[in-house]
């Protein structure tokens, strides 16, 4: 069972990070995408999941038997080469449905002090 | 490329291989073996390799941002993920994505997007709001 007292926990990067160029291209080449002058809506995900995975740390999930279950952003403005990015996640909600465990987290994305993306996961742990 | 409220969206069909499942969890870090080692997929109970469901959102991305002037015009984008969707070794699996204008106001075009593969949706809720009103730049 998930640790319900996680809900609430919130954690933000202590450092931020700069967003490379290289790494939108080559999530571009990945997706068929040919326009990299803006990253693809879901490419914040790639550094978002590390996020969650450190909130989530000591709650006993059982990470092998984790799916997503949903996904959702809003993307005030999209990510560019150069951005200079900090991260904060936090726990919203646990629950049990249909014999699985769900965690619903968030994450915030803010540029120079200006929140630019909000995405939502919710993760299931299959029972 | 101008759009009304009810307008159907060009269907285009994406094929997922090994190959792209290798070239996702290197630029998305997921390198979850389900995704990749066909005999550890098997002992987990899953028929074979699955996609990653963020690279089959991220494909949705793709195809909205074709036909709206760039991924850059994506404002929303929510998705849940219904069904796996099985990559066999050498059988490349056909993902198909339509969509439906359901509504525009204040220059942003609402998005219903579907996506299949073997004749089920492999997305549920998917929805996008994408910005119309700014011109496409070159």
């Amino acid at each position: 069972m998930i640790d319900p007292t996680i809900v609430g926990k919130r954690i933000t990067s202590t450092k931020p990070f700069i967003v490379d160029q290289s790494a939108i291209m080559r999530f571009c080449q990945a997706i068929g995408e040919r326009d990299d002058r803006f990253a693809p809506p879901t490419f914040s995900f790639t550094f978002i999941i590390s996020a969650f995975e450190e909130s989530l740390k000591g709650a006993g999930i059982d990470w092998s038997r984790m799916v997503h279950g949903d996904q959702r952003f809003e993307i005030r403005e999209p990510i560019k080469a150069g951005d200079i990015l900090t991260l904060s996640s936090t726990v919203e909600s646990v629950r049990s449905a249909a014999g699985n465990e769900l965690v619903s987290v968030r994450a915030d994305i803010e540029r120079e002090g200006k929140e630019i993306i909000q995405a939502w996961s919710t993760l299931v742990v299959r029972g | 490329m101008t759009f009304t409220t009810g307008d159907i969206l060009p269907t285009r069909a994406f094929s997922i291989d090994r190959a792209m499942l290798k070239a996702y969890a290197d630029a998305s870090g997921d390198q979850n073996p389900i995704h990749q080692d066909e005999a550890f997929a098997k002992s987990v109970g899953l028929p074979n390799v699955i996609a990653h469901g963020m690279l089959t959102m991220a494909l949705g991305g793709t195809y909205l941002a074709e036909l709206f002037g760039g991924p850059g015009k994506i404002r929303k984008f929510g998705v849940r993920f219904t069904k796996p969707v099985v990559v066999a070794d050498g059988e490349p699996a056909k993902v198909e994505f339509s969509g439906t204008v359901t509504s525009i106001e204040s220059g942003i075009a609402s998005i219903e997007l579907t996506a299949r593969h073997s004749e089920q949706k492999v997305l549920g809720m998917a929805k996008a709001e994408i910005v119309i009103d700014e011109p496409v730049e070159k």
